[in-house]
């Protein structure tokens, strides 16, 4: 049963995480006053969490054989994620992910919005239900990360007739100054 | 017949191998005085060469009974001979009554165990196979008054079996060594109620539990069957107890019982292969009160008769505390060396009546006859209750420490217990061991919270949120559920000798997981949860340094009706979630960081290709249509899904070895936060994988009517090379 478990459970948490970050494109960011954050005092089931997430530090499982990852000089070292969009078509990838990501006080916590909240452009009475609040983290820091956007005509660099054309590389670092809140709304009823 | 007094060097040889254990500190030797009482007395001996046999013993309370039937005693080695007894009982000058006593190869079995209205059905048949010796002296004078008696007795027994069969398979601890050692225990009654002290230093060696196949119980040296293991068990505690009559919860007949037991010292190893998981520095407390013991309809509508105890009355309830100094998973199971330390523990409990969502639970066990019923007549089915009322667990690294506090628990159903073979009855299959059946169960659990601390500080810091980090290790703040049955079947022999290999199913409806939950009752819920999971072939032993679980094939569904946000009933929804799970070969490694203490997981998960029906699917579902209640109806929505989801080793070659593979490690630490430096609950989680793939992205529309269409958004999915580490610190929210 222990793995069977293990396996499932993790699943729920990866999907709340999954869906907390697939609707955050779409989630109002706002502020909380103090008068909001009064409302969240003596509250007890919510958490704050501080910590970091590191990709391919030194490089990954596939390093060393020959099939793409080696992390050579102007070689690929990190992650990739390749997704066909058509059959028999090329890949779209993001490839090549590796750095760190620290952050300091992302809060996790459900928030009743009724209409006694202000700051939703007076929208708050229509929503009259309780959301999934993540307070962003006040600061938060990128070190040495990044990635390259590609498109490729295979999934596997180690593949034959891989070729690989790279749209944009991204290089990240340095501090953030994250404020504010992300609220994501379940919208069935 | 009058001769010196022999029997001490009976009880001699038992404390020279009890001695030699080296596990048990108190020892009662014998002083001068009582030597002396020894000296000069003469006795009488008894030798009994003996075979007994008896029908049918009952016992009734308020006109039902419970009946042990066919009991015999015999030689545990031939069929056809007799057991030893020789027992020599003394006078000793200060009035006591002394009696040595040497039983060899002695077999006592009971056939079956019935109630009024089993009929064919039987709990199945006991023995147990003993080579015992010692002695027992009884003084007068009790505790409270010159009319009570005082017990001293030393005895050992070596090299036994106890055994439990149903419909021709047995399951035995074998090569059993116990060596009991009981002092000043003594015996009044007062006001009509027995009172009963007990000071005991007790040590249990179980070498080996093993199964056979067979109508009559085993005899002679079994050894070459596989074992699960043993156990190894060394406790010093004193029992206090109050047994009276006055009646039961159903009449006027039954036992009453309240027990109170310190235990001042105990440990504890399960060991397979020369590893073992050790409990070590134990200590504690339990206070029963008025258990009530009878025989008795249970608390269904079908007013099944069983043998209850029962523990549901208005001042009834169980609490206790046990403090284990330190856990170590894979020490040395001989010198008790080595190992990796998880941390000590702290529990405590209060199981009394509750009532939980409007329903009064109280705790109570009915034990009937009759296991599974496809499994044959034997077997033993407990019809049961439980309310936990508060419970909390203290686990402490490095001197700080995490409470997951305001522990509650309920629920019922019935539990059955066989031993079965590997055939299929009646529609049912059945794996050859112990197995453990659940039949009807609801119930589940919650909590306030976890607080983190400083040792000894937990428990004035802020309630918090942080067991969601733990969801992987199937840990939530809340489970309930509205039935549940299954199975697991639990066979001696693992992967490399002794281990125990598991076989179960699982099915669990009208489910509900909470996280993030609040004391007004706002969370998000996994909510109209169902589930289905089998495992075949699972193996569990001890390892070196931990305790290794590889999965053989298991596959499970999970199908999460509603994801709300809000309360647990009438939150808003995200939608329904289907997460189809399949792998082979998947391995869990349960140890303690290298250094410190803390507990580590490493876990490969291997995701399987399908096969059949058994895949690795998630399933988003919004934009149900809803029923007359207002119901949303499954398969009436927008689909999202992710099919054929599969790891691979990446190169080519089709191999799928390397799957997902996690370290996680989980310890209380200081850690820089929001507010500073602070005491957090820490999860540190190193993940990587070759490559993870899914087969195909689907969108799919149901038009309501059972018409759908999908349209694949994407054909294919790659993510190769990953190598991600986290760590996660959860402290209150400032």
């Amino acid at each position: 049963m222990a793995i069977q478990g293990y396996s499932i459970r993790r699943f729920m948490a990866t999907a709340v995480v999954a869906l907390g970050c697939a609707s955050n494109a779409v989630a109002e960011m706002e502020s909380m006053s103090d008068q909001d954050l009064s409302g969240v005092s003596g509250q007890y089931g919510g958490m704050s969490l501080s910590g970091d997430v590191t990709f391919n530090e030194s490089g990954g499982p596939l390093k060393g054989e020959a099939v793409g990852f080696d992390c050579g000089e102007g070689e690929r070292c990190g992650a990739r994620i390749a997704a066909q969009l058509n059959q028999g078509g090329g890949w779209i990838v993001l490839d090549d992910l590796q750095g760190t990501f620290e952050f300091m006080g992302l809060t996790l916590a459900t928030r009743l919005i009724t209409g006694d909240d202000t700051g939703f452009g007076g929208d708050a009475a229509d929503f009259n239900r309780e959301v999934i609040e993540i307070g962003l983290p006040e600061t938060a820091r990128f070190t040495d990360f990044s990635y390259t956007m590609a498109t490729s005509s295979t999934a596997r660099p180690g593949d034959s007739d891989f070729r690989q054309v790279d749209r944009l590389t991204v290089e990240m670092g340095g501090d953030m100054t994250l404020d504010g809140n992300a609220l994501i709304f379940p919208t069935e009823p | 017949m009058m001769k010196p007094v022999l029997h001490r060097w009976f009880s001699a040889a038992g404390m020279a191998l009890y001695a030699a254990t080296g596990q048990v500190g108190a020892m009662e030797a014998m002083d001068d005085a009582e030597l002396a009482g020894v000296q000069g007395q003469a006795g009488v001996t008894v030798e009994m060469a003996h075979k007994a046999s008896m029908d049918r013993f009952s016992y009734f309370t308020n006109d039902n009974g419970i009946h042990l039937e066919d009991i015999q005693v015999g030689s545990a080695s031939d069929p056809d001979g007799r057991g030893r007894r020789d027992y020599e009982l003394d006078l000793l000058s200060d009035g006591s009554l002394e009696i040595g006593l040497d039983i060899q190869d002695e077999r006592v079995s009971v056939g079956g165990i019935s109630l009024d209205d089993s009929g064919a059905r039987s709990m199945g048949s006991f023995w147990m196979d003993r080579d015992m010796n010692g002695w027992f002296r009884i003084t007068p004078g009790g505790a409270l008054s010159e009319e009570g008696y005082t017990f001293n007795s030393f005895f050992s027994m070596l090299d036994s079996r106890f055994g439990y069969q149903t419909n021709g398979h047995q399951l035995f601890l074998d090569d059993v060594t116990m060596f009991v050692n009981a002092s000043d225990h003594t015996l009044d009654v007062e006001n009509g109620v027995i009172q009963y002290v007990a000071p005991t230093d007790l040590y249990l060696d179980i070498a080996a539990i093993r199964y056979a196949e067979g109508e009559t119980p085993v005899r002679g040296d079994q050894s070459s069957r596989p074992s699960m293991g043993g156990f190894e068990i060394d406790q010093d505690f004193v029992s206090e107890f109050e047994i009276s009559g006055g009646g039961g919860r159903q009449g006027p007949e039954g036992i009453r019982v309240n027990a109170d037991t310190t235990l001042n010292s105990g440990d504890f190893l399960y060991k397979t292969n020369g590893y073992g998981v050790e409990l070590s520095g134990m200590s504690g407390s339990s206070a029963v009160q008025d258990l009530r013991i009878e025989v008795g309809e249970d608390f269904t509508a079908e007013a099944r008769q069983g043998l209850a105890f029962t523990l549901n009355g208005d001042g009834s309830s169980a609490q206790g505390s046990l403090s284990i100094d330190d856990i170590r998973l894979g020490v040395d199971a001989g010198s008790r060396d080595g190992g990796r330390s998880i941390g000590s523990v702290n529990l405590s409990w209060l199981y009394e009546n509750q009532t939980i969502n409007g329903d009064a639970f109280g705790n109570q066990v009915y034990l009937m006859a009759g296991g599974h019923p496809d499994a044959g007549d034997e077997g033993m089915r407990f019809a049961s209750e439980w309310s936990l009322a508060d419970a909390g667990l203290t686990w402490t690294t490095n001197g700080n420490s995490v409470l997951f506090d305001g522990i509650q628990s309920w629920g019922r159903g019935d539990v059955t217990v066989n031993v079965t073979g590997n055939e299929e009855l009646e529609g049912t299959q059945f794996y050859k061991g112990l197995r453990v059946g659940f039949d009807g169960i609801s119930g589940g659990y919650r909590m306030d919270g976890i607080r983190v601390g400083s040792e000894g500080s937990a428990e004035g810091a802020e309630v918090q949120a942080g067991a969601e980090l733990l969801s992987a290790l199937g840990v939530f703040r809340s489970f309930e559920f509205g039935n549940m049955d299954g199975q697991y079947t639990l066979t001696p022999g693992g992967p490399n000798g002794d281990g125990i290999t598991i076989n179960s199913d699982l099915y669990i409806e009208d489910g509900r997981i909470g996280s993030l939950t609040e004391e007004s009752g706002q969370g998000v819920w996994a909510d109209d949860l169902s589930y289905e999971g089998h495992i075949r072939d699972m193996t569990l032993e001890v390892v070196q340094d931990g305790l290794r679980v590889v999965q053989g094939e298991a596959w499970s569904t999970m199908d999460v009706g509603n994801l709300r946000v809000g309360g647990a009933e009438d939150g808003a929804s995200f939608g329904r979630i289907v997460w189809q799970r399949y792998g082979q070969d998947s391995e869990m490694v349960i140890t303690g960081p290298e250094g410190q203490e803390g507990l580590k997981l490493a876990l490969t998960s291997i995701f399987s290709e399908a096969v059949g029906d058994k895949r690795n699917r998630f399933l988003w579902e919004t934009g149900r249509t809803t029923d007359a209640e207002g119901n949303p109806q499954n398969g009436t929505g927008m689909q999202l899904v992710l099919d054929n989801i599969h790891t691979s080793d990446g190169l080519g070659a089709g191999n799928n070895d390397f799957g997902v593979q996690t370290e996680l490690t989980v310890d209380v630490r200081e850690a820089d936060s929001a507010d500073g430096m602070q005491p957090s609950f820490h999860v540190n989680t190193h993940t990587r994988f070759r490559e993870l793939n899914v087969g195909r992205v689907n969108l799919v529309h149901n038009d309501g009517s059972g018409n759908s269409s999908t349209a694949t958004a994407l054909q294919g999915v790659s993510i190769q090379n990953m190598d991600m580490e986290s760590n996660l610190n959860a402290t209150p929210i400032p």
